[in-house]
């Protein structure tokens, strides 16, 4: 079985967000990245199941600059076998999707993990396009991912509460917490990660849409008025007022 | 020409308050822009629609479907496809659920769509659509460029803020043209397990959080209490539902879900920046915390300091007598 997993590099949560008076834009320079925690955990699964069954191959896959490559490289450590990077600078959900089948289409993969969502434009479509774009089963978000008699079985997240379901492969899955544990690589990872391979192909399509022309911090001042514990009246008339409670 | 379809959603046969501020800012820019035409559709099975009367349209297209959408195939689609095609469909607006997630994302694929979530603002100019995002989590906003050419966008919850109650709107019942789908699907239903009665977290005005402070499950109770005096939904942080104190469906954060309610109560929450991540679209937060230090204090509109197994009982009682 062949599994593919897309991985965002997004900005840490922790990373204070700042501007520049004179820029239109946020400073990036500040700002630390991480693979995105939601792929933290599709890649966790993806590499539990490797661990579990025999002849499962786990692929990393990553639209995005050169700079990612050291957190590709962390991917590797973690148990992946290889990964790819598609170069380019990606402006849409769109764009890293076709890039994303495109791939796919001329490598064929069983499953195709991504996390729910990604946080830095926090859209969670990426997987749905990608399986719309192949025609392929797609489930998100999944909590709990099995592979069983040539199938998987998934459990979702609906609108009305949960399922559990049986389908036929090839599936593309939005991954979220509680599907597995994140793993720290180990020291034998890290040295083996060196040599595993990272396959570097060039964006096809360039052209999008989409252009974000201005960024700003998105300040909510919150009033931060003190309520003395026996007066909680205070609360009530002060909530009242600000909400209608009925 | 812009021919603008809003996806409603229904609860019970009624229109959700969210579709409802959704279908009422998308009539305010039909009103106010002569080449926008409104369309009302529906992916959901309905009886009979009832519609704020100020809103000119005389009829809703319902796209029939059961449950079995949330995992069948793009060709399950193609009536739906076809009656968007036929009617010069060229934008699309719905609010953001699970399964509007899905069909966005699979007509976006299918009719070539620009496909825009996490929408903050928008503006109509030059026969553009001028969107601005929330990104990072809520922390930044980025403008964008007006997009040229169709587009599906989908709307957080809560978009538009306030929400006019139902008795204080008149309504007409408006035609269903019913549209079925045809279901093509391999999966198997194995096992489903419905949320009932209790108010779901990401429709939820009113949301009382809480988190290791509780320290033990069984302390939920006042928890319970509270939520259901002020007719609140329950959410948790993280480690609660790692620790299986409760569901993981209701831990909110950055690995969790994000709300937005009008008011968001956390009790004996630290207020870690993951957590914040996932509430800081609420309109007013409310701290119990007894550590003057933690970090959500900063970013609480109320604070109250003390210990929450007194505070919580006893804003239940006067939340009660109101
Ligand atoms: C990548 C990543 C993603 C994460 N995602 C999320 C996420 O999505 N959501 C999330 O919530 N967390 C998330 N976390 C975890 C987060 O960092 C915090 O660890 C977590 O939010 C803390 O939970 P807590 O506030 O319940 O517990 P604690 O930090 O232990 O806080 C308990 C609070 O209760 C107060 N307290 C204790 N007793 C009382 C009492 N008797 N009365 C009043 N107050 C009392 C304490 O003062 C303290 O402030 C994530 C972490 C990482 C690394
Ligand atoms: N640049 C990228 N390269 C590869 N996969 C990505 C990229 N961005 C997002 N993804 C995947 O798509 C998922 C959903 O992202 P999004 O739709 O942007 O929220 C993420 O959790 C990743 O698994």
């Amino acid at each position: 079985m062949k599994i593919l997993v897309c991985i965002s590099i997004v900005p840490d949560t922790t990373s204070k967000i700042t501007k520049e008076e004179s820029d239109n834009f946020l400073k990036k320079s500040d700002l630390t990245f991480i693979v995105g925690p939601y792929d933290d955990y599709a890649l966790s699964r993806a590499i539990e199941i490797k661990e579990s069954i025999e002849n499962v191959e786990v692929a990393v896959l990553h639209v995005g600059l050169e700079a990612s490559e050291p957190l590709i490289r962390k991917c590797l450590a973690l148990g992946a076998d290889y990964a790819i990077r598609i170069n380019g600078d990606p402006q849409s959900s769109i764009q890293i999707a076709n890039e994303i089948c495109n791939y796919v289409k001329e490598n064929n993969f069983d499953l195709i993990l991504m996390g729910k969502e990604a946080i830095d434009y926090n859209s969670g479509m990426i997987h749905g396009l990608v399986a719309s774009g192949l025609n392929f089963n797609h489930f998100s978000p999944v909590m709990k991912l099995e592979v069983k008699d040539q199938g998987i079985e998934v459990q979702i997240e609906t609108d009305f509460g949960k399922s559990t379901i049986q389908c036929n492969l090839p599936a593309v899955l939005g991954c979220q917490e509680p599907i597995a544990e994140w793993k720290i690589p180990s020291m034998r990872g890290i040295m083996t990660a060196r040599t595993k391979e990272l396959k570097v192909y060039e964006m096809k399509n360039n052209e999008s849409n989409f252009e974000i022309t201005n960024e700003s911090v998105n300040e909510t001042n919150r009033k931060q008025i003190l309520i003395p514990k026996e007066n909680l009246d205070l609360l009530i008339q002060a909530l009242k007022k600000d909400i209608q409670f009925n | 020409m812009i021919n603008l379809a809003v996806f409603l959603d229904f609860k019970h046969n009624k229109l959700t308050n969210n579709s409802k501020s959704l279908l009422t800012f998308a009539n305010s820019l039909a009103e106010n822009h002569s080449d926008i035409h409104l369309y009302l559709y529906t992916v959901q099975t309905i009886n009979n629609c009832n519609i704020p009367e100020t809103i000119k349209v005389e009829s809703i297209t319902s796209f029939k479907v059961d449950n079995h959408i949330y995992f069948s195939t793009n060709a399950s689609l193609d009536n739906l496809v076809s009656q968007l095609k036929n009617a010069n469909i060229t934008h699309i607006f719905s609010s953001k659920s699970i399964l509007n997630d899905l069909i966005g994302a699979k007509l976006s694929m299918i009719l070539h769509y620009e496909l825009i979530t996490n929408i903050k603002s928008l503006q109509v100019e030059d026969g553009r659509f001028h969107f601005s995002k929330s990104i990072f989590s809520g922390k930044a906003i980025a403008k964008m460029n007006g997009i040229v050419g169709p587009c599906i966008a989908i709307f957080p919850k809560g978009f538009t803020g306030d929400i006019i109650p139902d008795d204080q709107i008149k309504t007409k019942e408006i035609k269903i043209n019913q549209l079925s789908s045809t279901l093509t699907s391999t999966s198997i239903i194995i096992e489903e397990s419905l949320i009932q009665g209790e108010i779901q977290l990401s429709e939820a005005e009113i949301v009382v959080g809480a988190g290791r402070g509780l320290k033990d499950p069984q302390n939920w109770e006042i928890i319970e209490k509270l939520a259901g005096t002020i007719k609140a939904a329950t959410a948790c942080s993280k480690p609660v539902s790692d620790l299986n104190w409760r569901p993981h469906h209701e831990h909110v954060g950055q690995t969790g879900i994000k709300i937005s309610p009008k008011l968001y109560i956390a009790c004996g929450i630290s207020g870690a920046i993951q957590h914040l991540a996932g509430v800081n679209g609420s309109g007013t937060i409310v701290v119990i915390n007894n550590d003057p230090d933690a970090p959500f204090i900063k970013h609480a509109d109320y604070i109250v300091l003390g210990d929450l197994f007194t505070i919580v009982p006893e804003l239940t009682k006067l939340f009660d007598e109101v």
